[in-house]
């Protein structure tokens, strides 16, 4: 009660620790629940999974940009990358989410890395590359072809058929990747706007 | 074992206090007290010897600290070499468990240290036998209450066999029954011949198992007693030091003493504690309808609350009464169903049944839905209702907004003169996140009376408490009442209790067991119950 | 995310890694349409969604799997019977969630299954035995041992928002984000740091590896369903090859 402000808790020199290792995680379950809101609020209208890219990295700003600031070392947004492959793609046999979320993982780390972890401008960037993770979700749909499915929708015509043999139109893949990024973008200006707020000066990052 | 040659450690931004000019020595096999206020810097010399300062916690270090032969800030491999001699259990039973299950968790730190697992197995084994918790193993952590958390936190450092255990503020969070098992616990790494190092506020229970008690004031050593000193220490000189009771008789004696020192027992000449009949009517367990105090009171009508796809009710209480404009301690163990009722009280829950009649012959009475808007709960995570960027933000969120100050500018009159009342003027328009957790509390505290409620309800409000800021707390808690609220506070601090309460209201197993008003018999009762060894 | 509390014990024991492995394969097959529409994908496929209800079923959770059969089947006989008969946007959608259900199921089985026959330390120990560094494996560790703690923060602030008359959906959603997220960030952070001390002082991260007292291992029934996934695949190629 009396201790619940910590002095400065020592950072690590030029590498992640075990402790950092420890907030990693703990940052990463609260990513993980907030993007679970961000995808029920998007299920809860039809149509909505088209959104969840958008919901998931408005949401998910928050964490996402305590990952970043709180550790400062490339490895960090990496490691989120791999637990989400491993959570969202190992465990649930999704190979495309392990791609995505490994890929952006690194690529979002490199973006942040250039600006040492400091610069905005590039920090914002990483958080919308490293929101297209969530793609791999989407993948199995827009790739994957039903053809069963599809020979039962052609028999309403061949058009029909020629539109069905995936299950998503193709230029919805440019406009989800879009609206990926954006969401990470708003996400990480609203991070940003709460830590002005709210944690730097409450002390926490 | 333990020694500390000049030793100062200041934290970097000097946010807390260090340890300055520290010498002693600590001999193997003796239990040894760190005493003194909150921020004495004892907790820094607990960190000093598991390694945490330096090495976890960023400052300056001049000196030695030895431990079992190892300079800690020179160690190699640091923290994780330190770790293998010194074992470490701290306040918060919610933190510091890293597994699911008990027995993963007792294997953690052998884990940690690459032991074989048949090794580990047998060592399980062994330490869950001799802290008599076989039918604890391969439980959920989560579904422990906090006296069983605190006990597989001491075990699972046990497992790895260190010889020094240091333990920070290990009763904080605990009722009289998961102290007692602590005491055990230390008595057995006594027998086993371990140093132990204890940081603590809460005092009583380690009577007759200190070896030696160091005094801290402002991070220096000031005061170096022997057991047996602490514990024959004069009543006004223990006072004068800032120090709880020692010994479990005590308790009930000092609260004989506040008392009749409270305002308590003046202001309400009609309902004064030692009031000897109805002491005498309070004997018999259960019968809480018969207890009714004289004067108005709030009564309480078929609370109950069940769990799902369970058959009986977890809190089954049939009528009870609360007396209004008195504080009422609602005092039990851990897992008696205390939290249950005040969310009962509250209307937190769907689930809870029942209703609250209100004093006034006229007040019709309150369902679940109508408490959530007539009571207020202060948490006892205070962290948890921080939600604005400054504390007049803070209280006026808690502030109906169609009260009878319309406007803007009212609300916030009427908002500041409450922040002065409980000494928060200067901070108005800091962030609530970087008070200190005494402000924060306090914070709370104005939000409650913002709120205009009449009943307030404190959650367990003084874990991990020094005697001074207890007393403070107990302080602010009867102002409430005397300015005409019902206070309801969940508390198994004994000391507390008899600092602030009215009456008491008994709970167990989800039942109320016992009713009686805290005269000189109740305060009596009250500490033997809450004191008492399972 | 639901992990189980208790190591399982029934007749099926089988190493994580194997069932991670079988995760994998029907996810290929099924979920990722590993192969396409060619004849041996599609025998494949009804294969390893047969054996993901099965095992399901004969560890534990018969009702679990014949509810999912259930609607397994429903989806089928949706698109037999209404798909074709429906055209314009409603044709669409009824065919994208059919696609999704039917797509989706039999990996959704199969890692329901792999979770609640699956302790979170004996994954951990799974993975650390895979070699997975523990810059993955304790941030993963720490991830299942908070899920908990975050619920119950959440739900404590939810309770001191609803005293404050605050509810969910009233009020700008600016605001009903902020009052959430910053309580449970700050709590979180907070909670961490004791969390840190408590695992540094005893030893975590002390070597590069750790021992673990779960018990996993190979046997008999793990060559069968690894031997099993290998069939899979190698049906596959050598389908492309001939």
């Amino acid at each position: 009660m009396t201790n619940t402000t910590a002095p400065a808790a020592k950072s690590g020199e030029g590498k992640l620790n075990t402790r950092d290792y420890i907030y990693i995680g703990v940052y990463t379950v609260l990513y993980f629940v907030l993007i679970c809101v961000a995808a029920m609020i998007a299920n809860l209208i039809p149509g909505g999974q088209l959104f969840m890219g958008l919901a998931c990295g408005i949401l998910g700003g928050v964490p996402y940009m305590l990952v970043l600031m709180k550790s400062r070392h490339f490895g960090a947004v990496t490691i989120v990358g791999v637990l989400l492959a491993l959570i969202m793609g190992v465990i649930h046999g999704n190979w495309y989410t392990i791609v995505t979320a490994v890929v952006s993982g690194v690529v979002a780390d490199l973006i942040a890395r250039a600006g040492g972890y400091r610069k905005l401008s590039l920090n914002v960037l990483s958080a919308g590359v490293f929101n297209l993770w969530n793609l791999g979700l989407f993948l199995p749909f827009y790739i994957g072809r039903n053809d069963y499915l599809a020979a039962q929708a052609a028999k309403k015509g061949a058009e029909w058929a020629e539109n069905m043999a995936n299950l998503f139109p193709t230029w919805m893949l440019p406009v989800i990747i879009i609206m990926g990024v954006v969401g990470g973008f708003v996400g990480a200006w609203i991070a940003k706007l709460l830590m002005r707020k709210h944690f730097q000066r409450a002390g926490l990052v | 074992m333990i020694r500390f040659e000049n030793v100062t450690f200041e934290y970097a931004g000097g946010t807390h206090t260090g340890v300055y000019g520290l010498n002693g020595e600590i001999h193997a096999g003796q239990t040894v007290l760190l005493c003194g206020d909150s921020g004495c810097g004892k907790t820094t010399v607990t960190r000093l010897i598991n390694g945490l300062a330096p090495h976890y916690f960023d400052g300056e270090l001049t000196g030695h600290v030895t431990v079992a032969g190892l300079d800690t800030a020179a160690a190699p491999g640091g923290l994780a070499a330190i770790a293998r001699h010194v074992g470490s259990v701290f306040q918060n039973p919610k933190s510091q468990f890293f597994t699911l299950d008990v027995t993963g968790e007792l294997a953690f730190a052998c884990e940690n240290f690459q032991m074989p697992p048949e090794e580990i197995r047998e060592r399980i084994a062994a330490v869950a036998k001799d802290f008599h918790m076989e039918d604890l193993l391969d439980r959920p952590i989560t579904n422990l209450s906090g006296g069983q958390k605190q006990k597989v936190a001491c075990a699972s450092v046990s497992t790895a066999g260190p010889d020094v255990l240091v333990l920070d503020e290990p009763s904080s969070n605990l009722d009289a029954r998961a102290i007692a098992e602590l005491r055990a616990i230390i008595a057995l790494w006594k027998r086993q011949g371990k140093t132990v190092v204890i940081a603590e506020h809460r005092l009583y229970w380690l009577d007759g198992l200190i070896d030696r008690a160091w005094y801290l004031r402002g991070g220096r050593l000031e005061r170096e007693m022997s057991g047996d000193e602490l514990r024959n220490l004069p009543d006004d000189e223990r006072r004068a030091l800032g120090l709880r009771p020692v010994r479990a008789e005590q308790i009930a004696g000092a609260a004989r003493m506040a008392g009749i020192a409270s305002p308590a027992g003046s202001t309400r000449a009609g309902l004064t504690r030692n009031d000897a009949t109805r002491a005498g009517s309070t004997q018999a367990a259960g019968d809480a309808h018969a207890l009714s105090m004289p004067g108005a009171s709030y009564a309480i009508d078929h609370f109950s609350y069940t769990y799902r796809h369970a058959k009986a009710p977890t809190l089954d209480v049939p009528e009870a009464r609360i007396p209004a404009d008195r504080v009422t301690a609602v005092t039990g163990f851990n897992g008696a169903g205390k939290s249950t009722f005040v969310r009962c009280l509250q209307g937190l829950d769907r689930r809870c049944k029942g209703d609250l009649v209100p004093p006034a012959a006229s007040a019709k009475p309150l369902d679940r839905k109508a408490r959530l808007n007539a009571c207020f709960t202060v948490l006892q995570d205070v962290n948890c209702e921080l939600f604005t960027e400054s504390v007049l933000d803070e209280v006026l969120l808690a502030m109906p907004e169609d009260g009878e100050l319309g406007s803007e500018a009212d609300r916030e009159a009427r908002v500041r003169e409450i922040l002065a009342s409980l000494d928060l003027a200067e901070v108005a328009d800091r962030h609530p996140l970087s008070l200190s957790g005494g402000q924060k509390q306090r914070v709370a505290i104005a939000a409650a009376l913002a709120s205009g409620r009449d009943v307030i309800i404190f959650d367990e409000p003084t874990s991990g408490l020094d005697m001074r800021h207890m007393r403070e707390v107990a302080g602010l808690i009867r102002q409430l009442a005397d300015d005409g609220k019902t206070v309801v506070v969940v508390t198994h601090d004994p000391e507390f209790a008899l600092a602030c309460a009215d009456d008491v209201l008994a709970i167990d197993k989800g039942r109320v067991v016992d009713a009686y008003p805290l005269d000189a018999a109740g305060a009596v009762r009250l500490a033997g119950f809450l004191t008492a060894k399972v | 995310m639901n992990f189980a509390t208790a190591s399982y014990r029934g007749i099926l024991r089988l190493d994580p890694r194997t069932k991670i492995l079988f995760t994998l394969t029907v996810g290929a097959f099924c979920l990722t349409m590993l192969g396409g529409s060619g004849a041996a994908a599609t025998v494949i496929r009804s294969v390893l969604t047969a054996v993901s209800f099965v095992l399901l079923a004969v560890s534990g959770r018969p009702r679990s799997a014949m509810v999912f059969l259930l609607w397994f089947a429903l989806a089928w006989a949706a698109a037999e019977w209404v798909l074709p008969h429906v055209g314009g946007f409603l044709g669409w959608f009824i065919y994208a969630t059919l696609g999704m259900t039917t797509q989706t199921l039999p990996s959704a089985v199969a890692s329901y299954w792999l979770l609640f026959t699956t302790t979170a330390g004996e994954l951990i120990a799974a993975l650390q035995r895979a070699r997975v560094p523990q810059s993955v494996t304790i941030p993963l560790a720490v991830m299942f041992r908070f899920f908990p703690t975050v619920v119950s923060e959440v739900r404590q602030i939810n309770d001191a928002m609803r005293m404050r008359g605050v509810h969910l959906g009233g009020g700008k959603a600016s605001e009903m984000f902020e009052y959430r997220v910053v309580p449970m960030v700050t709590n979180s952070v907070k909670i961490a740091d004791e969390l840190s001390q408590a695992a540094l002082t005893r030893g975590l991260g002390a070597a590069p590896t750790r021992t673990s007292i779960a018990r996993i291992g190979f046997g008999w029934a793990d060559w069968l369903l690894i031997a099993g996934c290998a069939a899979c695949f190698a049906a596959l190629a050598a389908q492309g090859l001939f």
